[in-house]
């Protein structure tokens, strides 16, 4: 055959290309996209040490109050000990109804400027039963809940995507196999399997929480994975590369995949959602990170006892910010589920 | 004039979606159904037929449809788009019966035939419990369902797609409408079945002197049954007129066209006349196909067979026989052509010479034996499938769809000289080499069976296994296809194994016909004495159901 | 119809992933889990406290024969004692069934009904500003920690303004039921109420699009009835397996509620095994709740069976 002279081709844009576009066209999407990837970047940055490095130094008086937020109640606030210093001032028998409040503030003036002169008395977000800056703390939990959520959802989709594929290419045993371990992990539910792992692992720590994480909660993907490959794999497409001669792998990784990818990438981030909710639950009960760290867990649970006391900053920032990265999380996934509908495509 | 039963006039309708400006699905169209009338409305895919059918009866979703306001659709000279929800659902099941393509999405799934039945019994005539339950019976009986008391309590999936239509009809006439909309009734069913189900639907329009809306794609089928007819292409109407009068001597260039780049049954063109891209006709060169001596044998089956387990009772397994042993032999540069209805394991057979399925006895030999020098039997048979949307991988550029098999068998040096043959094949199949950077969604049907052609041809392969490659595709579309695929076994000495459930189009293609029912051979023999002599009667069961209503071409007709 | 064939086919399967799961828990207590015993023995344990620990609790035996063991007692429902606080594990089982039960049975129902209804009600009136409402605050209440609920719910409702009592339990039901559940009830509802609205709406717009209802409404019927009849009857297949799957969940799921309000229930006790790595009490709970989960699910599938004609009359 002679060469025929190749002409130069224009390639089209890829379908993720298009499906990044209409997603960015998306009002919703674009935004919760931007707030998701704010959120990374506090990860980033917390993980390389830019920020919230001294998150645990002690920085402000106890429970300072957030800027801006100075009541009678929270000016109470003074450790004992510096209010027998001060104590009170007999005034002839008559009490100036400002007497408390006043000494306490003299106190604090003291307690400011003499035996703690470095102590903050508000800050932005106030400060918690140590002082140390709710502020950094959350970064530094934003951090920790996040990272375990991205990285635990990463284990179990990769190993639900695998397994799944497998499943429902092959069927047969495989099916069989793969179905019964399935069965087995959805007999106990989810909460209490994660429960009984985090009871079996003595220590604890971000890498024990990601292993149990990930190694529980790859089912769903695995369930809708199966089912995609049991779909495809006796599409058209697929028939004709095998006709064609692709091997097996081939036709598992190379044609399937892509095609189911939409599917996997939306599990993705609804485990991410739900494994930062699970990570919370641990850490609040004292089954997740240590108590040298800090999550958004942990914070909740410091949050509990707080409360009662009327110290309600550190339980409201944990829940904004958890409360806001969920909801851009959810809206972006319904926001990718849309621009990546293989339907809309036609 | 009196006042039509129905008449839409300038009809515009347009469908929204977010991001993408509006497309005019339907563009000014009108017509009139006369009382007591059959009217056609007939056209390829995307030419508006449907649409204009469901608008109607204001059937289509409100949330992305927008119909122009200037737009009237006139029942008894009022117009039913102005009226309210209430005025229009009075129509709908009572004035107006309708049944749709499939049977089997239209019928909901867990009610209970009689429960579908007797809704618009007891709704629209006010029947009670006991009387619409009797009249449901009368009707199923009359629709040719035995056993109608049982029936009742059957559910939509119990029924075969036929039985199924017929419930669907019971349910639009049940209430004696005067205007039945049949929007591709028969199209998802064998033809054996779809001549029944047509003259069910003639025999009680005689009965019930109602008016049919007719929606089809098939001439032929129009030319049998209806007296008006109406020519629909892109959202506009070609022509309107008297069925015969049109079929037999049509004025628009596009009827033309289309009458005449359906495959003839009589006779045995060596290439089809084609519809250009303004819906103009194109004549083929060359007249009736020659004669000639088939090459060596290439394939030998022998004694092939299929079954399935299925799940039975307990431990005990039954089987379910998809092919009865079939042996046949296939000559070089000729075509075998298998004709069946469904189940009658015809994709069977496909898929197991494809060597997608294993078969559970019989052999293959393919000739020269495979060995040192020769081809492994992979690259020897290549298929092309049924549906070109979803055969070609969506994730693929063309580029790569079509260098894929290269690679896989190592043919060609590098990337580069495998884009150079991939080029080659795609404008061989009548593509430009800008098709190689896009994506198949990016195609239309019959581009894209050029392109899962083009992928076959890469592996050189001497057998091409076609099953239903053209049935999913336009009349127009399908002779263009037919014509290449003839112009590559001129060229190429290919043998093709032509699948399909199309008498005609296996006519034009096949050289020997097998046919199939129920997994088993009952006939074959040279193309010309099975269309011209049938000895089994299945076969002739298959002929006769074929629909005429059209002349054959002639050159009269240009 | 070969019913006993589906029937007997099921109850295998259910047994195999019962075996599966004893084998799970098997394998993670006993051998990944190890040994316990220098926790249990205390901080000032010498070798020899911490041998008499390990005889104690079996540990010291061939992991061959502790399976032995384990399978018995899952055939007896005997599962020894507590480690903790040597009561026998089947008592405190039995004792704490009740009071998560009057917690949970209600919380279904209510939930069940008040998602259902609501999902209908958008559904009906899908597009319209009630359905994108619905939609935005159950987005945003999904996305709200269960503790913050719970935290939030008990500080405000019971402890600032008094009108629930802030914990406790006793041993009448019917108290139970009408003073000490009903904050937890609310507030467990408030949790798992959006995502069961979603999806329940998910499940009818999925049926809405069918051509069937194109059908029902070329005849001619309301919009009420196709919504109601034609509609409902099909999503009731999914909405109802999705209850019936998520019953045994409930039974675990209150964990959190059950802590806070102090009610003696399962999910309460379950939490304190993990605090203090009260190994028989966890392996009795997760069998006992896999075995509800197994039986659930074949009710499930026998009610699937019974829902769908398609499958019924295979």
């Amino acid at each position: 055959m002679s060469q025929p002279i190749l002409s130069p081709v224009h390639y089209s844009p890829g379908l993720w290309r298009l499906a990044a576009q209409r997603l960015w066209s998306d009002a919703i999407g674009r935004y919760s996209f931007l707030v998701v990837a704010g959120y990374l970047l506090v990860v980033v940055a917390v993980l390389f040490g830019w920020v919230a490095q001294d998150w645990d130094r002690e920085v402000a008086v106890n429970y300072a109050p957030p800027s801006g937020w100075v009541t009678a109640a929270n000016r109470v606030v003074v450790p004992p000990s510096t209010l027998v210093v001060s104590g009170p001032v007999p005034l002839y028998g008559w009490t100036d109804p400002l007497e408390p409040q006043w000494s306490q503030a003299q106190t604090y003036a003291r307690t400011a400027s003499r035996e703690a002169p470095h102590y903050l008395l508000t800050l932005p977000f106030g400060a918690d039963k140590w002082g140390r800056d709710v502020g950094k703390k959350l970064l530094k939990g934003t951090q920790t809940s996040v990272w375990v959520g991205l990285v635990s959802a990463l284990v179990a989709t990769l190993l639900g995507t695998f397994l799944g594929a497998l499943a429902g290419y092959y069927g047969r045993w495989t099916d069989d196999a793969l179905n019964g371990l399935y069965g087995v992990l959805t007999a106990i539910p989810y909460l209490l399997l994660v429960f009984a792992v985090a009871a079996v692992f003595q220590q604890k720590g971000v890498g024990t929480l990601i292993l149990i994480l990930g190694l529980t909660g790859w089912t769903g993907v695995f369930r809708l994975v199966r089912a995609e490959y049991f779909k495809h794999r006796s599409r058209e497409y697929v028939l004709a590369a095998g006709a064609l001669g692709a091997s097996h792998g081939r036709r598992i990784w190379i044609h399937i995949l892509p095609n189911v990818s939409h599917i996997v990438l939306v599990q993705f981030s609804q485990n991410l959602v739900g494994f930062i909710k699970s990570e919370v639950i641990l850490s609040f009960l004292g089954f997740g990170v240590p108590v040298s760290s800090v999550s958004w867990g942990s914070m909740l649970n410091e949050a509990q006892n707080e409360l009662i006391l009327g110290k309600w900053w550190q339980l409201a920032v944990t829940a904004v910010a958890m409360a806001i990265f969920v909801t851009a999380v959810s809206l972006l996934t319904d926001a990718m589920r849309d621009a990546l509908d293989p339907r809309l495509r036609q | 004039m009196t006042v039509p039963l129905l008449e839409v006039r300038d009809l515009r309708i347009s469908f929204v979606a977010a991001h993408d400006p509006p497309v005019e699905a339907v563009r000014g169209v009108s017509f009139r159904v006369p009382d007591h009338s059959t009217v056609a409305l007939v056209g390829e895919s995307g030419s508006g037929k449907s649409v204009t059918a469901l608008s109607i009866l204001r059937l289509l979703p409100p949330e992305n449809t927008r119909i122009d306001p200037a737009s009237k659709i006139l029942w008894e000279g009022k117009d039913i788009l102005q009226g309210n929800g209430r005025s229009v659902r009075a129509l709908r099941g009572k004035s107006i019966g309708t049944i749709f393509q499939d049977p089997m999405s239209a019928l909901n799934p867990v009610l209970s035939i009689g429960m579908q039945l007797m809704e618009p019994l007891r709704l629209h005539l006010g029947l009670s419990r006991r009387e619409a339950r009797s009249r449901a019976v009368e009707l199923l009986l009359r629709v040719g369902i035995d056993d109608a008391e049982k029936r009742l309590e059957s559910y939509p999936h119990q029924l075969s797609g036929g039985q199924q239509q017929r419930v669907m009809i019971a349910m639009a006439i049940s209430t004696h409408p005067r205007l039945l909309i049949a929007d591709e009734p028969t199209t998802a069913l064998d033809v054996t079945v779809q001549r029944q189900i047509m003259d069910l639907l003639g025999e009680l329009q005689q009965q019930l002197s109602m008016a049919i809306l007719f929606i089809t794609h098939d001439l032929a089928l129009v030319g049998e049954f209806a007296q008006e007819i109406v020519v629909m292409r892109g959202g506009e109407v070609q022509e309107v007129g008297n069925c015969s009068a049109v079929l037999s001597n049509p004025h628009s260039a596009y009827t033309r066209a289309l009458l005449a780049c359906r495959p003839p049954l009589e006779d045995c063109p060596a290439r089809l006349p084609m519809m250009g891209v303004e819906g103009n006709l194109i004549m083929p060169q060359g007249g009736q196909r020659a004669e000639s001596p088939g090459g060596p044998p290439i394939l030998e089956v022998d004694g092939v067979s299929k079954r399935y387990d299925r799940p039975g009772k307990l431990w005990r397994r039954n089987f379910m026989v998809a092919l009865a042993p079939v042996s046949f032999t296939l000559l070089q540069g000729k075509t075998l052509g298998v004709v069946g209805e469904s189940g009658s394991g015809k994709s069977t057979l496909g898929r197991i010479v494809a060597g997608i399925l294993a078969a559970n006895d019989g052999t293959l030999r393919f000739f020269p034996p495979e060995g040192k020098g020769s081809a492994s039997s992979a690259r020897r048979v290549q298929m092309v499938f049924q549906n070109p949307f979803s055969s070609l991988n969506p994730r693929f550029t063309v580029a790569q769809i079509l260098t894929e098999p290269l690679l896989l068998h190592s043919i060609g040096q590098n990337r580069g000289e495998r884009l150079a043959l991939a080029q080659q094949w795609l404008e061989r199949v009548g593509l430009s080499a800008q098709a190689l950077g896009r994506y198949p969604h990016e195609f239309s049907g019959g581009q894209r069976q050029r392109i899962a052609i083009a992928r076959c041809l890469t592996l050189n392969p001497r057998i091409l296994i076609c099953d239903e490659s053209v049935s999913a595709l336009d009349v127009s579309v399908q002779a263009q296809i037919l014509n290449l695929l003839r112009d590559l076994q001129d060229e190429l000495h290919i043998s093709y194994l032509f699948i399909s459930h199309d008498l005609a189009v296996v006519r034009f293609m096949a050289d020997e016909v097998l046919v199939l029912q129920g997994g088993k051979v009952v006939e074959r023999g040279p193309v010309e004495q099975i269309y011209h002599a049938p000895q089994h009667p299945y076969t002739q069961k298959l002929l006769q159901a074929i629909p005429r209503g059209v002349k054959p071409y002639g050159g009269s007709l240009v | 119809m070969n019913g006993l064939g589906f029937f007997v086919r099921r109850l295998g399967q259910a047994i195999l992933t019962l075996l599966g799961v004893i084998l799970l828990v098997f394998v993670l207590f006993n051998w990944v889990g190890g040994d316990p015993a220098t926790i249990l023995a205390g901080k000032m344990a010498s070798a020899q406290d911490i041998a008499n620990v390990r005889h104690q609790l079996g540990t010291d035996r061939p992991l061959w024969e502790q399976g032995l063991i384990f399978l018995r007692q899952v055939l007896t429902g005997n599962y020894g004692n507590s480690w903790a606080t040597q009561e026998p594990v089947a008592d405190i089982f039995r004792s704490r069934l009740g009071p998560s039960l009057t917690l949970l049975i209600p919380m279904l129902l209510l939930e069940t009904g008040v998602a259902v209804t609501v999902a209908l009600l958008v559904a009906a009136l899908r597009g319209s500003w009630f359905d994108r409402g619905v939609r935005v605050v159950s987005t945003v209440a999904m996305s709200v920690s269960l503790l913050v609920y719970i935290l939030v719910g008990q500080y405000v409702f019971a402890y600032l303004w008094g009108w629930f009592p802030v914990k406790g339990w006793s041993d009448s039901w019917r108290l139970n039921l009408t003073t000490y559940a009903v904050l937890p009830i609310l507030l467990g509802l408030l949790v798992s109420i959006a995502p069961s609205i979603r999806l329940y709406r998910s499940f009818l717009l999925e049926e809405i699009q069918q051509d069937f209802v194109r059908t029902a409404r070329a005849k001619g019927l309301s919009e009420m009835r196709i919504l109601f009849v034609h509609v409902l009857r099909n999503a009731a297949i999914p909405i109802v397996t999705n209850v019936l799957m998520g019953l045994p969940g409930l039974l675990t799921g209150a964990f959190l509620l059950e802590r806070f309000f102090a009610i003696p229930g399962i999910g309460r006790e379950i939490i304190l095994a993990v605090e203090r790595s009260d190994f028989p009490l966890i392996k009795a709970t997760t069998v006992y709740v896999a075995m509800a989960t197994l039986l659930v699910n074949f009710v499930g599938d026998l009610m699937y069976r019974w829902l769908d004609p398609r499958v019924r009359l295979e």
